[in-house]
């Protein structure tokens, strides 16, 4: 039996292969927890992406599971044959049915899940064989696919599904099943960091090894997958099965976690509607270290508009320099200063932005400062810091800036509302003139905006500190492992009582804060 | 926040693209109407597109719509209250893809040029003829003929085992992988050729220098037909080609065709050593030496290095040896029936005129037409899978598709066949039975290769080496008529391809 110190960290696309606001948050917690030994799963693509990160020594072992590497398994003789084969080819006909026709849910109720759980455990059994990958290769399951997609009733069939298709959306789901054969050692705590691919191992450790499952959402993945879905090159049918999947999935590993820990209550909306037990869901902000982000003295001398992060659409940056040309006009010395690297692919993004700026007659007053090794210096150089983006989960951007004493003006996605509270403004998304507006109250009046910036430091120290996110976890790694649960109160007060004994614990073990 | 390994979409394209309000939307008290129907209006593509009433929430959100919103303009709870609404209210439209991509899409010129690419070096054994003098050996072939072949045979073999290692790992997107695959191996089998070589008593001395030139040419040209380099493999074939032309009106010196030969030779294992990462190759050859003497280096702060792969290996796997060797076996089948077919009847005793050259030249010259046809086989499965509405549909247009691409083939075949028979001084005509070999073994030729092209090589390469060993046999035995023994084999086994094709490629399975 674990005593909470032996944890499998479960990732998929991100830690420790990818940079980003996961793999930094998955970083923190296992350097932060030195005393735990990290078992890290990591779901990549073929298997070969290097690693980013360098690993702390408590990361005893780290695996990549590619997701399009050669087939795996046992290879030829692993078909099933007679009984075998019968009972694969029922229960993958449930879970195809589970997929297309699940009932319908009701506003706020949890849909029932229509053999999904069960098709999933009898498969995750298979895979463990070795013996998965084949059975869902062969030319029974493409058949059994093309009858169920056109089964009288079913929208599909309306969709007119052609073998095409089907063979495609058999691939899709062979490739997104490989990691059910993943093993999770039976005495840690599964931990899966996204829903979907990543909790599969904790699924099939769950069932066939009573292995506690614990599931943190950033992001909302499903919502990603609905968004995702637009751009890819697939006809309805294949459309329609794979969301279908991880429509099922996300509701499974709601249902089977023993606890889900977004890091703002904005996800519970999602969390509850895909059907988790709303007595099943804690909140666990993210953190940061207010000694690494500490308060940003004075003000720069000219009028400062700070902002950081990708430039990337989904950050909004049209409505930041709508924003900023309306206010250019009643404060012409103010300036526009956007922090942080392009992605690849964002490129032309970034080169409409620039036309947007110099359309509106701004584009002197806008810098583009780019990757910055001290993020920290880059808040401190606004007066206020902005954030326009239509969809966040907890943005490390905006807690990191209340941590540099700056006061804030954020568009109302996610969890902004959450960790701005009153120390900062909050505006709907897509309204440059509300932005401005508000944005100008605010630069008018040195005082409040003093205050403000006060107050967002003491907010982040009191309750969204780096070390507050990890003993939170520190805390519920324990509970999942048979340690006595505390109770858990309303609100999220609960993280503040655990600080102290630990904070001596890991200052002994000498963390890395 | 999450990434996902599935549906990688560049940052530009993570959202869709939402038809924004027009100005005087709705919100706009200067314009009435239910806001419920604009909204309905609007978003009509991507609601009818839906799969579930929660995509059409995730759009609704990622406009920016909260629930703050929602209720005060548009009087539902949430934006999944507003979506199951929205989802009800237009019924559902099923858009095909905007584009459909055919990845067997290929230029014709590019295959004919790798079937030139294959045939060209012949004209080495033109330009090379008088150094090869002497005596004709003991079946009446020229000198050197039986080393030539031994050596050219054999590295055959290794390198179509090693094209399909090199080609597995740049599929797998790792081309530094494929290029140490043929660091290793190229001069491994450019070896391997010239011991063979060595080991047939009795040629010219010059024939050994020759075979282990063109064992050191089939090892450079094989890295630069992998690494699609076909170009400047036939720029670096150029000055042979030219010289044995020149050869075949003047008598050119002998110093002359050595020249030529070996400048050719050069260029081209100059050029593959170019492709090649030959200095990073070696260095860390040195490092592995080094390695097994020195310490190891295991003391760094990262103990998983150490501890990766302990249970299961997840780690970068490459093709198995065990999946390559069928295709070595299956170059050496073909590789054996071609050169009966050349030769057959003077190795069964036969006078020497009756060396069937220009069947040989026909068959190598049409593998740039015939790789063409296995990419349009494919892009026409392709296009049957998408319209194919049942496995059954599927196999009959499968099936329609696969004979359309085997008769142009054989078409080509035939035609190149007269055309060499034609030009070739002294070549033995074309008659009816020597047509059908050389048809039959086109088909044979053909359809391995494309049973090869869908990884179901083992059966490729098991009925091609049958049908070279059930030559060899009746060849060694004396048994039947060497023609006759020819047309069999190759009616036979042209049968069970021509059924195993039918078979395996029936199933829409094999067409992933």
């Amino acid at each position: 039996m674990s005593h909470g110190r032996h944890v499998t960290m479960l990732t998929e696309g991100t830690y420790p292969h990818v940079h980003g606001g996961v793999s930094t948050w998955c970083d923190q917690l296992v350097r932060g927890m030195p005393e735990v030994d990290f078992n890290v799963i990591a779901l990549t693509g073929s298997g070969r992406e290097p690693v980013t990160w360098e690993l702390p020594r408590n990361v005893y072992r780290h695996t990549a599971v590619p997701l399009w590497g050669p087939v795996p398994g046992r290879g030829r003789g692993a078909a099933l044959r007679g009984k075998a084969h019968r009972r694969f080819t029922a229960a993958y006909e449930t879970f195809l049915l589970s997929l297309l026709d699940p009932p319908p849910a009701t506003a706020g109720g949890a849909p029932t899940h229509g053999g999904f759980s069960e098709a999933l455990h009898e498969l995750a059994v298979l895979a463990r064989a070795g013996r998965l990958a084949a059975a869902l290769r062969s030319e029974t399951v493409l058949r059994l696919l093309m009858a169920v997609w056109t089964r009288p009733g079913f929208l599909t069939a309306a969709a007119e599904p052609t073998v095409h298709d089907a063979l495609t959306a058999t691939d899709l789901i062979e490739h997104a099943l490989r990691p059910l054969s993943v093993r999770i050692p039976p005495d840690s705590v599964a931990h899966a960091v996204s829903s979907g691919l990543a909790t599969l191992p904790a699924l099939a450790a769950k069932y066939l090894d009573k292995v506690p499952f614990l599931l943190t959402e950033h992001g909302i993945y499903l919502r990603e997958r609905y968004l995702g879905y637009r751009t890819a090159q697939q006809r309805w049918p294949v459309k329609a099965l794979l969301l279908g999947f991880y429509r099922e999935l996300n509701t499974e590993g709601y249902r089977q976690a023993d606890l889900i820990t977004p890091c703002n209550q904005y996800n519970r909306r999602w969390e509850e509607r895909g059907g988790a037990a709303p007595d099943r869901i804690r909140t666990v902000y993210n953190g940061v270290d207010p000694y690494a982000f500490p308060d940003g003295g004075p003000e720069p001398e000219v009028p400062t508009l700070s902002w950081c992060g990708r430039i990337d659409p989904i950050k909004d940056l049209e409505t930041l320099i709508r924003a900023y040309a309306f206010m250019r006009e009643e404060l012409p010395a103010l300036r526009l200063r956007l922090f942080g690297p392009v992605p690849a692919g964002c490129e032309e993004y970034k080169l409409r932005l620039e036309e947007l700026g110099a359309e509106l007659g701004v584009a002197d007053g806008i810098s583009y400062e780019g990757r910055v090794q001290q993020v920290a210096q880059a808040y401190a150089a606004g007066s206020v810091v902005m954030l326009s983006s239509i969809s966040e989960g907890f943005p490390f951007s905006i807690i990191e800036a209340m941590s540099c004493g700056r006061t804030t003006v954020s568009t109302d996605v996610g969890g902004v509302r959450e960790a701005v509270g009153d120390t900062g403004l909050v505006v709907p998304p897509r309204e440059p003139e509300t932005m401005a507006r508000a944005t100008l109250a605010l630069l008018r009046d040195d005082e409040r905006r003093a205050e403000l910036g006060r107050l967002s430091r003491k907010r982040v120290v009191e309750k969204f500190t780096l070390h507050q996110s990890v003993d939170g976890f520190r805390h519920i790694y324990r509970e999942l492992a048979g340690q006595p649960v505390l109770p858990v109160h309303a609100g999220d007060d609960w993280t503040q009582r655990l600080a102290d004994p630990w904070y001596r614990e890991l200052a002994a073990d000498g963390s890395l804060w | 926040m999450s990434g996902s390994l599935w549906l990688r979409v560049p940052g530009g394209d993570t959202l869709p693209a939402i038809p924004r309000p027009r100005r005087g939307g709705p919100g706009d008290p200067g314009r009435a109407g239910d806001p419920m129907d604009q909204l309905a209006e609007r978003l009509d593509g991507l609601i009818a597109a839906a799969v579930h009433p929660d995509e059409i929430a995730a759009v609704l959100e990622s406009d920016g719509m909260t629930d703050e919103h929602i209720r005060l303009t548009y009087g539902r709870h949430d934006s999944f209250g507003l979506a199951e609404e929205l989802y009800a209210r237009v019924p559902r439209a099923f858009p095909e893809p905007e584009h459909v991509p055919d990845p067997w899409k290929v230029s014709l010129a590019a295959c004919l040029l790798r079937g030139v690419v294959f045939a060209l070096p012949g004209l080495a054994y033109v330009l090379g003829a008088p150094l090869l003098e002497g005596p004709k050996d003991r079946l009446g072939l020229p000198a050197g003929t039986l080393t030539l072949l031994a050596g050219a045979l054999i590295g055959w073999v290794w390198d179509q085992t090693l094209s399909h290692r090199a080609y597995t790992w740049l599929g797998l997107g790792d081309r530094a992988a494929a290029g140490r695959t043929l660091l290793v191996g190229a001069p491994a089998g450019a070896l391997l050729g010239i011991a063979a070589a060595l080991t047939v008593p009795g040629g010219p001395p010059f024939s050994y220098a020759f075979a282990a030139g063109q064992a050191l040419y089939v090892g450079a040209a094989t890295v630069l037909l992998v690494l699609g380099r076909e170009r400047v493999l036939l720029a670096a074939l150029g000055p042979m080609a030219a010289g044995a032309l020149l050869a075949l009106f003047t008598d050119l010196p002998v110093p002359v065709r050595v020249g030529l030969l070996v400048a050719s030779l050069l260029a081209a294992c100059a050029l593959a050593v170019r492709e090649l990462p030959v200095a990073r190759g070696v260095r860390a050859g040195l490092r592995r030496i080094r390695g097994w003497s020195g310490h190891r280096p295991g003391e760094g702060p990262v103990r998983w290095r150490m501890l990766r792969g302990a249970e299961e290996e997840y780690g970068p796997r490459g093709p198995r040896i065990g999946d390559s060797v069928p295709y070595g076996m299956f170059g050496l089948g073909t590789g054996l029936l071609v050169l009966y077919a050349a030769l057959g009847e003077v190795l069964a005793g036969g006078p020497a005129e009756a060396v069937a050259a220009p069947s040989a030249v026909a068959l190598t010259l049409s593998m740039g037409p015939a790789e063409w046809l296995l990419h349009r086989f494919r892009s026409g499965s392709l296009a049957g899978l998408r319209a194919a509405r049942s496995p059954r549909r599927f196999w009959l247009r499968m099936l329609g598709t696969l004979g359309r691409c085997l008769a142009a083939y054989l078409v080509v075949l035939l035609a190149l066949g007269l055309a060499g028979t034609l030009l070739w001084p002294g070549a033995p005509g074309l008659t009816g039975i020597r047509a059908s070999t050389l048809l039959l073994l086109g088909a044979v030729m053909w359809t391995g290769l494309l049973l090869q092209s869908f990884g179901a090589v083992r059966p490729a390469a098991v009925v091609c080496a049958s049908a070279a060993l059930a030559q060899s046999l009746a060849l060694l035995l004396g048994v039947g008529q060497p023609r006759l023994v020819q047309l069999v084999v190759a009616a036979a086994a042209a049968v069970v391809l021509g059924a195993l094709v039918c078979l395996l490629l029936g199933r829409a399975t094999a067409h992933r």
